[in-house]
């Protein structure tokens, strides 16, 4: 074998040409806007070195590990025929995604600063990581109930239409009873939670399933998971605004 | 060159913090209500390894340039 035609020689390929716009619009603005040298060219270079590497060694260990794992779970749980695990599982699967997402935290924390500083909350460290520690948990309720429902969805057959149109119905109904400060918050958490890991596994669950169980069609049923995960933050969030 | 090796094994154990709970998850389910073993283990575990070390460069390295192009 050739060793451009190595399979991770053309990853490494693709994901470089993947990364080639970004890397063109960061020296042009440097170049003809800021018109000026780039800062520290060998950090750059070293820097995009690692990038194009990360990026190959993720997608290889996505195809190698995590999509057919995700899909032969989704098999295994379609022959034991055991809804209320199946259900268990994707609820464990979404909370834990979730409340370890790094980004979430980050959000979670800076929510928290805001809080102190706008006087909702005072502002010792305890209430702080509280009022943190209460954000990430709601998110991560949400989006193990998003996933648990839209697994509920795949088994029954329900369009999925139906549960975005009722996602984004809850979520008009409650933003006018929800404090100000929180909305906003609210309506980011979804993008934010909806992560590297969590997208992959629960596509391929979804995928999985929709394979898996008879008279459903993997294109029409498999997907829609992550839609509904991105939707029902935002109510929960905005329901631990009002409670709290 | 110490402080990079250094810098480069927090890199790697805050990646490994993130991706825990759902290796943890995935094992346990396994195990105890599946109770198969895994069709593919080896293959299973590299994949597991690489996406771990893939985000390590990927992500941690995008927080450094994105700091440092500023």
């Amino acid at each position: 074998m050739s060793f451009f035609k190595h399979p991770f020689v053309k990853q490494l390929g693709s994901s470089f040409l993947d990364l080639a716009p970004i890397l063109a619009v960061v020296i042009v603005f440097q170049i003809w806007v800021i018109k000026q040298p780039i800062p520290d060219l060998g950090n750059l270079i070293m820097g995009t070195v690692f990038v194009v590497l990360g990026l190959t060694l993720f997608i290889q260990g996505l195809e190698l590990g995590l999509f057919p794992i995700g899909e032969s779970m989704a098999y295994a749980f379609a022959k034991k025929g055991s809804v209320a695990w199946l259900l268990t599982f994707a609820f464990c699967l979404g909370f834990g995604t979730t409340v370890a997402e790094p980004a979430l935290i980050a959000v979670a924390n800076e929510a928290a600063n805001i809080a102190a500083k706008g006087k909702l909350i005072s502002a010792d460290l305890q209430a702080k990581a509280g009022y943190a520690m209460g954000l990430r948990l709601s998110v991560a309720l949400s989006v193990g109930f998003a996933i648990m429902v839209g697994v509920l969805r795949i088994i029954k057959g329900w369009p999925l239409h139906y549960l975005i149109i009722c996602g984004y119905a809850a979520v008009l109904i409650i933003t006018p009873f929800a404090p100000k400060e929180i909305i906003g918050i609210a309506y980011d958490s979804g993008g934010v939670t909806t992560s590297t890991i969590t997208v992959p596994l629960v596509t391929a669950l979804g995928i999985g399933l929709a394979t898996a169980i008879k008279g459903r069609n993997p294109m029409i049923d498999g997907f829609g998971l992550i839609a509904f995960a991105s939707l029902t933050p935002i109510v929960f969030v905005m329901a631990y605004g009002i409670l709290r | 060159m110490t402080e990079w090796f250094y810098n480069f094994l927090t890199v790697i154990w805050t990646t490994c913090t993130d991706v825990l709970p759902i290796a943890a998850i995935i094992i346990g389910f396994q195990l105890l209500v599946i109770r198969k073993p895994l069709p593919h283990p080896t293959k299973t575990a590299l994949g597991f390894f690489y996406v771990l070390i893939g985000i390590a460069f990927f992500f941690r390295r995008v927080e450094y340039g994105a700091i440092s192009a500023r």
